[in-house]
């Protein structure tokens, strides 16, 4: 509210940073965890001089640049768009923060760029000890964005003892910090591992051997990346706030997709053991494929669980789900929220300005406007009180969560968001406001469903 | 509505380090951005018609200019977010609304940035004949035209950023309860349209600088013939950017930012910086001009510095300017300084590291290329 939010039908606006998020996890931690594959086995062909090794590297190194330095630096950039249109309050907050580690990441990056370049195109015209040493720092660059990035989004999920005036250290070193980077780095690991598998059993044809090694060798270090998610996974749990455990215990949904989460990366390790490790010449496309398919699977369902959990929160603590400060609150139920945002405040100055008194808004007309003028000024407070994780129809649809509800139930659920659920913000306008906004509700919600012999009140 | 109305509060943590070094990093960041975006905003399409139309050198200068265009995105995009970060550090009360009344366009950005960017390697394949070239010119053109059209965003969501004026009527104009539609564009504003030819104006320019430094550089395995068509190619190039130049951007500052001039005589800074901005193509032409008919490595490393020197002077300028025209809304340099000393250091250090290790690894691909001379 202190930003104009951005419509997105269907979907919320917000929703495009998890699918943005996800789209890059996927090839960025192939970047770290690929990097590091990648100089490992070089130095493994240089060593045994195996041309094959290396020429399949050379082409698994081409593969590399074009997925990682085209589309995964750009969906890294994408990241930034989408928060700032989606979420600006959170990420001027955060921005504030943490801006010197983002400089320090980007440093990383530009390292990134230029040895992965080099690494690929003076592949066979640098001798082999610098073309490896170039090998080594892209993957030691990658690590480190790893190191720098993973606090900084563990920050919005537990910001520990750090306050404003607490300095960058106390954030970056957040309870949440060791734990992620154990599980990213695991991650990144394995699913280096799958691309690896992926990519030989597409590539290389006749050569058994060759097969061998490459699926050998990153198994090996994709069961370590396992163990890392495991331990990473358990820690990170151990040092959620009260809150995200209670609603990682309480969600049945983020139960099961808890359980999918470990249940995946377990088939992953057995049959990675079992496969490549043990009998690389178990490893077909096919096998690569449903491989990597559990690996996305698994990825895109752990960040999911971690962004899930950190309701009402967006940055523990500071930013509230529904983009206003806690602080605020207060303020806010007294003066109205409508009032407290700079666009909605503006925009009910132009579009109802039978409610405004000396250029502001004045809450105890709010209930002499005819019906159909309450619900619009109640869908303006839903917009930005709301939409952030409801949409009317389509993504955590209010019109289907309310289905049924009698105006009672509606306007205290709207004053005791809360207390209802604990992981929603609080209320944070006037009764006045509440009335309208439960006008509108009751415009939208879906009727009971029929049939059902015990309908409430007759519905 | 008044638009001071629709300044949103300041945020309560303050700048980590002085106001100063906020904008030395913005501006030096979105100078070195520039330098390697110009290559592909007017590189792309310097490419996409000699590489496909030409015949001889000229079809070698797109090929060339298309060589190089992989290499120029990865960086610049990377280059691009730290002026990004720091815009967003200082200047966020005007971001982030601009950027959420054309939602929309400006989320396309990214997304449209990754098709051209793999257009440039298809074009790349094409040229070493390992796609076919009607597929590669497809793809120099759809690459030229997304940039183009990108640059067209990116004009509307700069201006926009000053236009606090416009932005009342935009959001009344395209909001549904309130909220809005991110639809909008910046087209009210008359500064849009110089401002976006402007940028292409400089980009013809780095381009014409780029092909003399390939020239000289980057073509050992080309004739001497090359060469020498490829330094007079690159004096026509820098003569038309020059002149572009010179009429969008008399059309910007006389024509819609008359306060600039008078103000800047009144700064002691600027009184000197804003001249240099004006004239400073002239340096890296005369360069260009003195090597039409060959190039000289030194000579073309002084042209290389100079139209670094033409772009960085245009982005302090763009920088004043951006806070002359903001200052009635926010008084930026006025924020709290909360220091974050250590981490400043930390990254200093890292800052350095990364120089030095891309300076050994640019030193070791040099030797490689003389030893392989």
């Amino acid at each position: 509210m202190h930003y104009p939010f951005w419509y997105v039908p269907g979907l919320t606006s917000p929703m495009w940073i998890a699918v943005v998020a996800v789209l890059h996890i996927y090839v960025a931690m192939y970047a770290v965890g690929g990097s590091i594959l990648l100089a490992i086995q070089t130095r493994l062909a240089y060593r045994s001089n195996d041309a094959d090794y290396l020429e399949y590297l050379r082409n698994h190194t081409w593969f590399f640049v074009l997925i990682t330095l085209v589309y995964s630096s750009l969906m890294g950039v994408g990241i930034w768009w989408t928060i700032g249109l989606a979420s600006p309050l959170a990420t001027e907050e955060l921005i504030h923060v943490f801006v010197l580690g983002w400089a320090m990441e980007y440093v990383t990056f530009i390292l990134e760029i230029v040895s992965a370049f080099i690494f690929f195109y003076y592949w066979g015209k640098l001798d082999p000890k610098t073309h490896l040493r170039i090998g080594w720092i892209y993957a030691g660059s990658a690590f480190a964005s790893l190191l720098i990035i993973t606090p900084i989004t563990a920050f919005q999920l537990n910001i520990g003892s750090w306050t404003p005036q607490a300095g960058f250290w106390t954030a970056f070193f957040n309870p949440q910090a060791l734990p992620q980077i154990a599980s990213r780095t695991g991650g990144s690991l394995l699913l280096g591992a799958l691309y690896f598998f992926l990519h030989a059993t597409l590539k290389v044809r006749n050569c058994p051997e060759l097969c061998h090694k490459i699926g050998h060798e990153s198994s090996k270090w994709a069961m370590i990346g396992a163990f890392l998610v495991v331990v990473g996974g358990a820690t990170w749990y151990w040092a959620l706030p009260p809150s995200a455990s209670a609603a990682l215990v309480g969600a049945a949904v983020l139960n099961i997709l808890m359980f999918i989460v470990f249940a995946l990366t377990a088939a992953t390790v057995v049959m990675m053991y079992i496969g490549p490790y043990r009998n690389p010449s178990w490893l077909t496309p096919g096998f690569a494929i449903l491989f990597f398919g559990i690996g996305l699977a698994a990825t895109g369902t752990g960040e999911f669980i971690r962004e899930a959990v950190r309701k009402p929160y967006i940055v523990y603590g500071r930013v509230l789900g529904s983009q206003i400060r806690p602080e605020e609150i207060p303020v806010l139920k007294r003066e109205g929220y409508l009032n407290g945002g700079v666009w909605t405040r503006q925009y009910i100055s132009v579009k109802f300005p039978e409610v405004v008194s000396n250029g502001r808004i004045d809450n105890s007309r709010l209930p002499t406007l005819p019906l159909e003028k309450r619900r619009q000024v109640g869908r303006v407070i839903f917009q930005y009180h709301c939409g952030d994780c409801h949409a009317v129809e389509g993504y955590s649809a209010v019109a289907q969560l309310s289905r049924g509800w009698n105006r009672p139930l509606t306007r205290y659920t709207v004053t005791h968001l809360d207390t209802v659920h604990f992981f929603m913000p609080p209320w944070a306008g006037t009764d006045e406001e509440a009335e309208v906004l439960t006008d509108y509700l009751m415009s939208i919600r879906h009727p009971y469903p029929e049939g059902l012999a015990h309908a409430p009140g007759g519905q | 509505m008044d638009p001071h109305a629709l300044i949103p509060p300041t945020n309560p943590i303050g700048y980590p380090t002085p106001f100063w070094f906020i904008e030395l990093f913005k501006v030096l960041g979105f100078s070195l951005h520039v330098a390697p975006m110009n290559l592909w905003y007017a590189g792309t399409l310097i490419a996409a018609i000699f590489g496909i139309f030409g015949r001889g050198n000229a079809k070698v200068v797109g090929q060339h200019v298309a060589r190089a265009l992989p290499f120029a995105l990865a960086i610049g995009i990377n280059f691009g977010v730290i002026p990004l970060l720091f815009m967003q550090v200082a200047y966020y009360q005007f971001f982030y609304p601009a950027t959420i009344l054309m939602a929309w366009p400006w989320f396309s950005v990214f997304w449209m940035v990754m098709v051209a960017y793999f257009a440039v390697y298809m074009y790349r394949l094409a040229i070493y004949r390992d796609v076919p070239s009607r597929i590669g010119g497809l793809s120099a053109w759809l690459a030229s035209g997304i940039f183009i059209i990108v640059g067209f965003i990116f004009a509307n969501a700069m201006s926009m950023l000053t236009h606090t004026k416009g932005w009342g009527s935009i959001f009344m104009r395209g909001n549904i309860a309130g909220a809005a539609t991110g639809l909008a564009l910046n087209t009210s504003d008359p500064t849009l349209i110089p401002r976006w030819l402007f940028m292409f104006g400089i980009a013809l320019t780095t381009t014409a600088a780029f092909i003399l430094l390939d020239a000289a550089f980057l073509s050992g395995r080309d004739t001497d013939d090359y060469r020498r068509y490829a330094s007079r190619f690159a004096s026509i190039l820098y003569t038309i950017g020059l002149l572009w130049f010179a009429g969008i951007g008399s059309w910007y500052i006389f024509g819609t930012r008359p306060f600039a001039l008078p103000l800047a005589m009144d700064n002691p800074i600027m009184r000197i910086v804003f001249p240099l901005t004006a004239i400073s193509p002239g340096l890296p032409w005369l360069l260009i001009l003195l090597q039409r008919k060959g190039p000289s490595r030194k000579l073309a490393m002084l042209t290389g510095f100079a139209q670094f020197g033409v772009i960085a002077f245009n982005a302090f300028s763009r920088q004043w300017l951006q806070n002359v025209e903001l200052a009635p809304y926010a008084d930026l340099a006025s924020t709290p300084v909360h220091p974050q000393t250590s981490a400043l250091i930390v990254f200093l250090l890292l800052f350095a590291i990364g120089i030095a290790l891309i300076a050994w690894m640019l030193g070791k691909v040099f030797q490689a290329n003389r030893l392989r001379a």
